[in-house]
């Protein structure tokens, strides 16, 4: 048995010693890191303002106030944060397939993608990450903590992070298919960055089932802002679903794409 | 048995080209083209060998070693690297060799190689103790104590290129794959790159593969070449063949104690020549060594003189051409 258990840790303490290599990077430009987070985070902080001056003036868009945009900020902040921030390789894919450079992960003995995706940080996504959390906190906070609640949005932040991970990889792997497609595939990653930043309540019919299972904008906010409001063993079990849906599409789209990398000859550092 | 094992690997590529359809229409107009970048080319390699595999640009050098990396799917044919299939087994077969590519680099540009090695060996699952005997002994062996500790941006392109070697021996590979190693390197930097890596295939009977564009590589490290051509192999056999069975031709130096208007000899090829020095080249099929000598020495004073053999560019470049 602890033979067992050492081998597992074996397997898996590369990926925590990648998170600390990539904390290094932070700490190896520390003026840089504070300014652009601090810088993010007071960013953020403006559209905040924004809503709330917009909320004060207008009331609320159906049901929706500034209570749930402190959750919905939070949410897709945190997500977006944990994705560009610890993952940020995997925004890479596109551009890292058309020069040739994902070579050097696949002589590599552990899993492409997640080696890909741990290959690059942002600095500046620390500010979205931290701001998000905080903000997450804020709005379990306004509409009433409990026990249900917390571990609600404790397991939604990773969910969401998921997700947005997830939908980025599948993005970006539209490369293997159509050569030289990094513009289409950062303005599809805004399709879904935009919308999720809207008042849930402003997407009914189709356009919620568009945006909620083919272009997940409403899983990465509204929806779990809405759960962790109304708590529900459905919205759980559709949260749950739906993410390890991105979690294994992500995984089976690139795997598909990797068999027609074609490699090639770029000068390029990590 | 052989570590590697090639048979009849292929691989096509397909590209889109542009029509000649003049103006807009044939810019949007596009046809697909099959290149064959390797054409079923087979050979073995045994353990603790080391060979060199050359070619001109676009000969097909990277695309086999891509292949036997488990980097490239072939098209066809078969690779067994340790008894394992590369694209197959792309992972457990990482395990058990190393690569290094001279154009790319596996370590971070931000941090101390050190810093790399640690995260290597984690992905390598080597134990810590392990770990720090072996980099122990390679940063020894590459001298490199001194600046493994230093952000990698600040190291000169031969220090970084070490220790882009080092992170690729942290496990103890069986077979090192490296694909232009020395390339962009100074004189001094590639050879002592060169004598490491000797010494590499001496201390651990490592079998090295390499990929070279550069001949000093192929005479310091390789006891056996392998030239490939428009993706098929033009030429298989020990380096030291390789010098013997086409050097035709000798280089005679000649340097006069007095100036000499011209030199008079029958089938040679003079050339390079001034009034105190020249240059003979002499095809041994058509006139032997001695018979030149002779000559030369019984018409002129002779204050130096020396006989050389073409250099291995020359020799490859002539192998190059016969197949082209």
């Amino acid at each position: 048995m602890e033979g067992k258990l050492r081998n597992i840790n074996k397997k898996w303490a590369w990926i925590a010693e990648n998170l600390r290599f990539n904390f290094r990077v932070f700490t190896e430009y520390k003026a840089a890191f504070v300014l652009q987070s601090v810088g993010m985070i007071l960013n953020n902080a403006a559209f905040l303002v924004v809503w709330y001056i917009f909320f004060h003036i207008f009331g609320s868009v159906n049901g929706w106030g500034f209570k749930e945009m402190l959750g919905l900020d939070g949410f897709v902040g945190f997500g977006y944060g944990v994705a560009f921030s610890l993952t940020y390789g995997a925004t890479k894919i596109s551009k890292m397939a058309t020069f040739g450079l994902l070579d050097r992960f696949l002589t590599l003995p552990q899993n492409t993608l997640t080696m890909v995706s741990l290959s690059d940080v942002q600095m500046s996504a620390i500010g979205d990450l931290v701001l998000g959390a905080l903000l997450i906190g804020a709005y379990v906070v306004t509409v009433g903590p409990s026990f249900t609640r917390i571990a609600l949005a404790l397991l939604f932040a990773g969910m969401v992070s998921l997700v947005v991970l997830g939908f980025t990889i599948v993005v970006q792997s539209i490369v293997f298919w159509i050569p030289n497609s990094q513009e289409l595939s950062d303005a599809l990653f805004e399709f879904m960055l935009g919308p999720s930043l809207m008042p849930n309540s402003a997407f009914t019919g189709a356009m919620r089932f568009i945006f909620t299972f083919i272009i997940p904008a409403i899983v990465i906010g509204g929806l779990p802002v809405n759960i962790i409001l109304s708590p529900s063993i459905k919205g759980l079990i559709v949260m749950t679903a739906i993410s390890l849906a991105w979690v294994y599409l992500a995984q089976w789209v690139f795997n598909r794409g990797l068999r027609r990398y074609e490699s090639g000859n770029l000068v390029g550092t990590r | 048995m052989a570590q590697i094992e090639v048979r009849n690997l292929t691989k096509v590529f397909t590209t889109k080209i542009a029509t000649d359809r003049p103006g807009w229409f044939g810019i949007a107009r596009k046809t697909t083209k099959s290149v064959k970048a390797v054409d079923g080319i087979t050979f073995d390699v045994d353990k603790g060998e080391t060979l060199a595999f050359i070619g001109p640009n676009g000969a097909g050098k990277s695309t086999t070693i891509k292949m036997l990396t488990g980097i490239l799917y072939p098209t066809s044919g078969s690779v067994s690297i340790i008894g394992i299939n590369p694209w197959k087994e792309r992972q457990r077969l990482a395990f058990r060799i190393g690569t290094v590519f001279g154009q790319k680099s596996q370590l971070s540009f931000h941090l101390p190689a050190e810093d790399s090695f640690k995260l290597f060996a984690k992905i390598y699952e080597l134990d810590d103790q392990v770990f720090r005997r072996r980099v122990g002994e390679l940063v020894e062996i590459f001298d490199a104590k001194d600046y493994i500790k230093q952000p990698l941006r600040k190291l000169s392109l031969g220090q970084r290129m070490r220790c882009e070697i080092i992170a690729s021996l942290l496990h103890n590979p069986e077979i090192v794959f490296l694909d232009e190693p020395t390339i962009g390197l100074d004189v001094v930097a590639k050879q002592e790159l060169r004598k490491v890596l000797r010494k590499l295939n001496e201390n651990y009977n490592t079998t090295i593969f390499l990929t070279s564009h550069d001949t000093g590589d192929i005479d310091a490290i390789s006891d056996r070449t392998i030239i490939i051509n428009g993706g098929k192999i033009v030429f298989d056999d020990s380096t030291n063949n390789l010098k013997r069975k086409y050097i035709k031709t000798k280089r005679i130096k000649v340097r006069f104690t007095s100036a000499i208007r011209d030199i008079e000899t029958q089938n040679v090829h003079i050339s390079r020549s001034d009034h105190y020095e020249t240059e003979l080249e002499v095809n041994t099929a058509e006139r032997t060594i001695k018979s030149v000598l002779e000559e030369i020495v019984g018409k002129y004073d002779i204050a130096d003189i020396s006989i050389e053999d073409p250099s291995l560019d020359e020799i490859i470049a002539s192998i190059y051409e016969h197949n082209t």
